[in-house]
């Protein structure tokens, strides 16, 4: 949760600067932005590829486990092309552009934004902050409402880290394997998922 | 949008291969969140600087709202069958042994 307060900070703290026309010199004449999305999704992947433990999860995956990630894709992306429908403003690509970031605001927004637009990349931004958060606020209500699944289905790709905590004290421990499991593949899956709809 | 592919990909790879060095994968680990920061800021300072962002920051706002809690309804509704046909029954059978 300190982690997302202080993204949503710079995010905030750029957005004034530029706003108030307050920015250096070099950050206008050249746009960094992508050589540093390159860095940062090379991290990401040693970070993938070198967690032994997560591989040790997925090698002890059945049948039912997978289903849980599933779940989440299916239901985030069916949901959010169905609610399109309703917009004027928003094509059903982009509200699922905007579904398939499951909570993953970092980079969902970052890759939306360098590969579509400001405006759909500020909106995933806000979403997929807002999916973390309904999950944190609400996951006790949920339990009661749908069942011990649904806070990993809400916290989508959240459900390895940030909201693991609330996740095993309304769902039990038993879940906490899963919500890991489930996390970990979502996270994998978002830089896939969103660059993979985009490109239709 | 191949490259972004192609470049984690490497990543996962030589990740996967320096899997033992736990020093380095642990600053790598760490820098994460520092990109994280930079890349955000860097959006805040495109998003500042766009007129049309920042004259409609209430409806962005409000779509944003509207399509995350569609996405969260959408999972959980589909959790809920999931769970009523393949995990409930689960638990019922170990309470019966």
């Amino acid at each position: 949760m300190k982690d997302s307060l202080l993204i949503v900070m710079c995010f905030a703290i750029g957005l004034l600067m530029s706003f108030y026309q307050f920015i250096p010199e070099f950050l206008i004449e050249t746009d960094y932005s992508s050589y540093v999305l390159y860095i940062l999704m090379f991290i990401v992947g040693i970070g993938v590829g070198s967690d032994t433990e997560s591989l040790k999860v997925l090698k002890r995956v059945n049948f039912k486990i997978l289903l849980i990630p599933l779940t989440v894709v299916v239901g985030s992306l069916a949901a959010t092309a169905l609610f399109s429908t309703l917009l004027s403003d928003i094509s059903m690509k982009e509200a699922m552009a905007v579904g398939a970031g499951f909570g993953y605001y970092s980079l969902s927004s970052i890759l939306i934004n360098e590969m579509h637009s400001e405006t759909l990349g500020t909106i995933a931004l806000l979403a997929n902050v807002i999916r973390e958060i309904i999950t944190l606020l609400f996951a006790p209500l949920m339990v009661m409402a749908f069942g011990k699944l649904a806070p990993v289905a809400a916290g989508g790709a959240t459900a390895m880290d940030t909201t693991l905590p609330i996740i095993i004290k309304v769902s039990g421990n038993e879940y906490g394997l899963m919500a890991v499991f489930s996390g970990v593949v979502l996270t994998v899956l978002v830089p896939f998922l969103v660059t993979f709809i985009l490109s239709f | 949008m191949l490259t972004v592919i192609l470049i984690m990909t490497a990543g996962m790879i030589i990740g996967y291969l320096f899997r033992s060095k736990k020093k380095l994968i642990k600053i790598s680990n760490k820098s994460v969140i520092w990109v994280i920061f930079i890349l955000l800021f860097f959006m805040g300072l495109s998003v500042g600087g766009n007129n049309e962002i920042m004259t409609n920051l209430d409806t962005i706002g409000f779509r944003g709202l509207e399509l995350s809690l569609a996405a969260v309804f959408g999972s959980v509704l589909l959790s809920w069958g999931v769970y009523m046909l393949f995990f409930k029954q689960k638990e019922s059978l170990k309470n019966e042994r």
